[in-house]
């Protein structure tokens, strides 16, 4: 495997963990400020840190990790930089924790009272297009689990092609 | 009788830059220059609109003096702008260099691979410096320490899950400085004769420099 097929792997890997670094900074961040509140759940406080910290850019990490490790599995044979169980293993885990975290917030938005937004039809549109962009990354991490489980397959040249 | 000995062939050197790349090729380096501009423009933005706000926020509405902002403070608050998406814009620049269509990079390639390693190592300076800021940041007007080592007692996790997206973006643009160094002095592969039974099919660098044209007859 060539220079730049390592590199690139080794960036990938840095996506992956940067991938997975902003759900769990926000989640423990919310937890340190809105921890003890009586309204919400702790686990929710959780899981609105984790989606809110992520917002566009985790999917947008994870897809870019996911571009360049298919780019290098199906570009050369050799030696990888990186272990690909290890890769994969990482971004699978991240786009879960990314992924639940965008599925819990689109579900509490869409039924929880706790925020009291107004009925007004700017506010009603306002929540539901944040609905809507909970749901779409959250779609976009479960594309991403899907590709990072192929790469658990022993012969991903093939499968990925 | 002694032979005179033709000197050795010079290491080759970086490769020379080119202007015939392919046309798509040189549109994705006008591209990646740009990002690395855009890069610029935020990180010095960043700055300066940070050292604003803390002179906004020193300033006495009595008309004394406002006392200087420390070059601290504005690094601290500044440097968060050398966040995630900073780092994604370098490396997507890097990316659209080394990954266009043709195999030869051009003259604004390696002025963006070039441009790649100062702004990376400034953007992996400037965030990696404002999270230890951050971290041992003491908001305190009464002890009038700006740092200090007191995190380790109160709310250490909370701080560190603050600035550990800047600590990953730090990575990221160290990393993408090295690539562009690394790739900046690539050395061209040599010219082997497709029937060459030394020639290693396995072991030619992606993305090499064209070969050298054939000697003129």
């Amino acid at each position: 495997m060539g220079r730049r097929a390592q590199q690139r792997q080794i960036l990938a890997l840095l996506l992956a963990i940067a991938a997975l670094t902003l759900p769990v900074a926000g989640a423990v961040l919310y937890h340190d400020v809105f921890g003890p509140d009586p309204a919400q759940s702790a686990w929710l406080v959780l899981f609105m840190g984790a989606a809110n910290q992520s917002d566009l850019l985790g999917p947008v990490l994870l897809a870019g990790a996911v571009g360049l490790g298919v780019l290098v599995v199906r570009g050369e044979r050799g030696a990888d930089a990186v272990p690909r169980s290890l890769l994969a293993s990482l971004l699978v885990i991240a786009a879960v924790v990314q992924g639940a975290a965008f599925a819990v917030g689109a579900f509490d938005l869409a039924t929880s009272d706790v925020y009291d937004i107004p009925s007004t039809g700017a506010w009603t549109a306002a929540q539901w297009s944040i609905v809507a962009r909970f749901v779409i990354q959250a779609v976009v991490c479960a594309t991403v689990i899907a590709f990072g489980m192929r790469w658990f397959a022993p012969d991903d040249r093939r499968a990925s092609s | 009788m002694t032979v005179p000995v033709a000197p050795p062939p010079a290491p080759p050197s970086s490769p020379a830059p080119t202007d015939e790349t392919e046309p798509w090729q040189q549109r994705l380096e006008v591209l990646a220059l740009l990002l690395v501009l855009s890069v610029v423009a935020v990180l010095v933005s960043g700055l300066v609109s940070a050292n604003a706000q803390l002179g906004s926020v020193a300033s006495d509405p009595s008309g004394v003096e406002p006392p200087a902002v420390g070059i601290d403070e504005v690094v601290r608050v500044g440097g968060a702008s050398a966040n995630l998406i900073v780092a994604g814009a370098l490396l997507v620049a890097l990316l659209l260099v080394t990954l266009g269509p043709g195999d030869r990079i051009g003259r604004r390639g390696s002025t963006v691979l070039r441009g790649l390693v100062g702004v990376g190592l400034v953007s992996a300076g400037l965030a990696g410096i404002s999270s230890v800021l951050t971290v041992m940041y003491d908001p305190d007007e009464l002890s009038g320490a700006r740092l200090s080592t007191d995190f380790v007692a109160e709310g250490l996790v909370g701080r560190l899950s603050g600035v550990a997206p800047l600590v990953v973006a730090a990575v990221i643009a160290g990393y993408v400085a090295w690539c562009a160094f690394s790739t900046l002095g690539e050395v061209p592969p040599e010219v082997v004769a497709p029937d060459d039974p030394d020639r290693d099919l396995g072991t030619e660098p992606e993305g090499a420099w064209a070969p050298a044209p054939a000697p003129l007859q």
